[in-house]
């Protein structure tokens, strides 16, 4: 389903992501780890368009996605959430949903139901009508992956969803993104909880300074050196 | 929340205090000809007119959160176009304004999809916007053809209604209250759509807007078409009404500044804010003007700039805000 | 085209306000008219030389850039962008109409000795004046430049231009350097308005004159670049003084708008590149 190919990306001397291969296949949920500033979020920004790599293919469905503004990559079934959740803050929780619900129903009416769904599938019906910018931020990361959802996406870029929370929320969060999964999604996620990124993948590539390092079943990633080597000094523990 | 109570006993949420005091204040400035004044009139047409103007502007600044601070371009491009259709070619202002407000909407095409194609931040607007309208000042002030430095004269027809020309200001009162209410129809049904929405969504946060697949740069250019082209429509309004315009009456960084101020006043971004604003705003200019005087002095500008920044400083967010706090 | 030296030295300071707060500062002009109407009457009243008043006017107008930074923009600078654009709009207009209200709309002009001094290098007419304005608003550029370049206060300028919380988090006081860079921007306007006084009137609209030129010169340059508003400057004094020739007067601006806009659909980065 998605295709990367010797992805490439600098930033004024300093090598972002490096000859980056990286396969998805449908239903698939594939799980990005890596220390700090491994350049996660940067494929993430290349995949959907945010930011143009510098060398390498990205195909989706077998069309290339490096022509395509961020927009249209949404438009052709690709969203993503943002590591910092960034609700538009003067609309309502609904209407937060809204704007990416309008994406695939053009009437207000209809897309309104549609986000009005949305919330529920995630749990945040009781917020529904509170000012985004005022709800806990627990919720706010909710509100980034209905959000996302809205807009009916076919592959599902998911960035550290679940930074900074509870061990409860959490367990909400994964069997949401279960239940994600079963509706058809494709999931790509980038998670430093590992426990939660381990239970939930299919699949986990490793990256270390924008080079893949390690690919394969959580099992055998985990049991990996050089995984281990590069998470020394981080407080990160692999299970 | 006496409005929801209201709505909830009824039945019928148009018997909410959200109509019901819009609805009276309209009955009341629908009937006020009947006994106002002549002066009196004359500064409620300011006041629509700014309002209208304003909620223009709103669509584009407020909604869209795009600052233009050039909104004078689309003005004057109203004024000029169908004063110059009607001097030259005799056509009537009628079909002139929508001649304006095309030019104007193709004008504003053009600088946003300049401004905005390369991804510029917010400042590069704002500036183009100024440059472009201090352009179209220097020209007409400069080119004879259109007027130069001591404007147009518009050919007095007396009453003719078919060229938008009234003796007396009734008229003029009605034309200029239906456009302030028609430009507030038109934000209430925006605000209500998808393409509002997608404004919103731009203007709180471009790139989430971008995430979920908003054109965010079509969206832009739309705003600014429409923004333009109802601008324009107010400009050729105003030059049917004093019957002269000149380039810094039209083009000048003021008529920009006094769009815009009202609109921050009273609230950006909300539907009654250019309207609060307006009110707000014209007596007082009013009666600043009367003590000392327009320009002379400086002193309206002065107060208008101490208004502005005072604003910005302690109600950024205008004055309906506030408002609604209050009655809720 | 001697302007130009004058011109990037204000344009220095609007581009270094950008660089550092990320504020336009609209009301940049104004200050160089405050400067030009101190030093005329540092001149009338005290008989000051315009080019020896610049060392009253450089405490003088820090001490205003400062008191602006601290009453006005620090309150806004956490704010929406609309926000702080029109925050210094509004001071533009206050600050303009202020000295309209004080001064009158009179022109008023110095005469000096040297005011009409032309000297003749090999068949170009020099302007003594001008030649002079030129100079000290390079040497001050210069000044501010090895500040940037070799003090401690300046490096951590430098180091807020580029990277804000990093500057932050490697112990810099973030909101001095906003306070010391907004005053030093506003001093380059006020001395740019001293260099200008022995030849140019003096009005409350010449801030705008300059404002919107210099403006053009920053973006010509890059935001935030210094070494680019210098370069632009120079370029923009060229460009108006050819301007001149071909187009009547109150065009000339128009040469520079012209400017402006090209440069924001081609190189809206400027010749030598963004911050």
């Amino acid at each position: 389903m998605l295709e990367v190919r010797g992805l490439r990306k600098e930033f004024g001397g300093l090598l972002a992501v490096k000859d980056l291969d990286l396969c998805l296949d449908e239903g698939e949920i594939l799980g990005l780890i890596g220390p700090n500033g491994a350049g996660k979020t940067t494929v993430f920004n290349l995949i959907s368009g945010f930011l143009r790599p510098n060398a390498g293919e990205i195909g989706f469905k077998g069309d290339s996605l490096l022509s395509l503004e961020s927009h249209q990559i949404c438009l052709k079934g690709i969203t993503r959430t943002f590591q910092i959740a960034q609700p538009f803050q003067d609309l309502t929780v609904l209407e937060n949903v809204l704007v990416g619900a309008f994406s695939q129903e053009k009437k207000f009416r209809l897309a309104r139901e549609k986000a009005v769904k949305v919330l529920q599938f995630v749990g945040l019906s009781e917020f529904q009508d509170q000012e985004a910018g005022r709800i806990p931020i627990a919720s706010q990361k909710r509100l980034e992956l209905a959000k996302a959802l809205a807009t009916k996406p076919q592959l599902l870029l998911l960035d550290e969803v679940m930074a900074g929370l509870t061990l409860t929320e959490i367990s909400e969060v994964l069997s949401i993104i279960k239940k994600i999964r079963e509706s058809g999604i494709t999931l790509l996620i980038i998670e430093h909880v590992m426990h939660a990124i381990m239970s939930v993948s299919d699949r986990i590539i490793v990256l270390h300074h924008g080079e893949k390092i390690a690919e394969g079943s959580p099992q055998r990633v985990a049991k990996d050196k050089k995984v281990m080597d590069a998470y020394l000094g981080e407080d990160f523990m692999l299970e | 929340m006496n409005g929801n109570v209201a709505a909830k006993i009824s039945g019928n949420r148009f018997w909410s205090i959200k109509f019901i005091g819009p609805t009276l204040v309209l009955i009341f400035l629908i009937c006020l000809p009947l006994f106002a004044g002549t002066y009196t009139l004359h500064l409620m047409i300011l006041i629509f007119l700014y309002a209208y103007l304003g909620q223009s502007w709103n669509i584009l600044g407020g909604y869209a959160g795009q600052l233009s601070l050039g909104h004078g371009t689309f003005f004057g491009l109203g004024a000029y176009t169908s004063t110059l259709l009607f001097i030259h070619l005799g056509l009537t202002p009628w079909l002139g304004i929508l001649v304006g407000a095309i030019l104007a909407a193709l004008c504003g095409i053009l600088i946003s999809f300049m401004s905005f194609h390369f991804g510029l931040k917010s400042h590069f607007f704002a500036l183009a916007t100024i440059a472009f309208a201090e352009i179209f000042r220097l020209f007409a002030n400069t080119i004879q053809w259109v007027g130069g430095a001591q404007g147009l004269l518009l050919p007095l027809k007396g009453n003719a209604p078919g060229v938008f020309q009234f003796i007396e200001k009734d008229p003029y009162y009605y034309i200029a209250l239906a456009m302030m209410i028609l430009s507030t129809v038109i934000v209430y049904f925006l605000q209500r759509s998808r393409y509002g929405y997608y404004f919103i969504a731009i203007r709180e946060n471009e790139e989430a807007a971008k995430a979920l697949g908003i054109n965010t740069l079509r969206c832009k250019i739309l705003a600014t078409a429409i923004s333009a082209f109802l601008t324009a429509m107010g400009g050729t309004f105003f030059a049917q009404y004093v019957l002269y315009i000149d380039p810094s009456g039209s083009f000048g960084v003021l008529v920009s500044v006094e769009i815009v101020l009202r609109t921050i006043v009273g609230g950006t971004g909300t539907i009654f804010g250019p309207i609060l604003g307006s009110f707000a705003l014209s007596p007082l200019s009013e009666l600043i003007q009367s003590v000392v005087g327009v320009g002379r002095s400086g002193v309206y500008m002065m107060v208008y700039g101490a208004i502005l920044m005072t604003v910005c400083l302690v109600m950024p967010n205008g004055i309906f805000p506030y408002l609604k706090r209050f009655f809720k | 085209m001697l302007m130009g030296g004058v011109y990037a030295l204000i344009a220095i300071g609007l581009t270094l306000i950008f660089g550092v707060l990320e504020i336009v500062n609209f009301a940049h002009g104004e200050f160089v008219m405050l400067g030009m109407y101190f030093s005329y009457f540092l001149f009338t009243l005290l008989g000051i030389d315009p080019y020896l008043s610049i060392f009253i006017i450089i405490p003088l107008l820090f001490f205003l850039g400062i008191s602006t930074y601290k009453f006005l923009i620090e309150k806004v600078m956490g704010a929406r962008l609309h926000i702080q654009i029109l925050l210094t709009l509004g001071l533009m207009l206050f600050l303009q109409n202020l000295a309209l209200f004080i001064w009158t709309s009179d022109y008023r002009s110095v005469k000096l000795g040297y005011s009409t001094t032309v000297y003749n290098l090999q068949g170009l007419m020099v302007s003594f004046p001008r030649f002079v304005a030129c100079l000290v608003a390079l040497s001050i550029a210069a000044i501010l430049y090895i500040f940037l370049k070799k003090t401690d206060i300046g490096m951590a300028i430098r180091a807020c231009t580029v990277e804000k919380e990093g500057a932050a988090l490697v112990g810099i006081n973030v909101k001095r350097i906003y306070l010391v860079a907004f005053g030093i921007g506003i001093v380059c306007a006020g001395v740019a308005g001293s260099t200008l006084l022995p030849f140019f009137y003096v009005s409350p609209t010449v801030g705008s004159i300059f404002v919107l030129t210099a403006f053009v010169i920053v973006v010509l340059g890059g935001m935030g670049n210094f070494a680019g508003a210098l370069l632009g400057g120079l370029i923009i004094g060229v460009a108006e003084s050819m301007g001149e020739v071909f187009l009547p007067g109150s065009l000339k601006q128009v040469v520079s708008f012209t400017i402006f806009i090209l440069i924001l659909f081609f190189k809206p980065m400027g010749l030598m590149g963004g911050r």
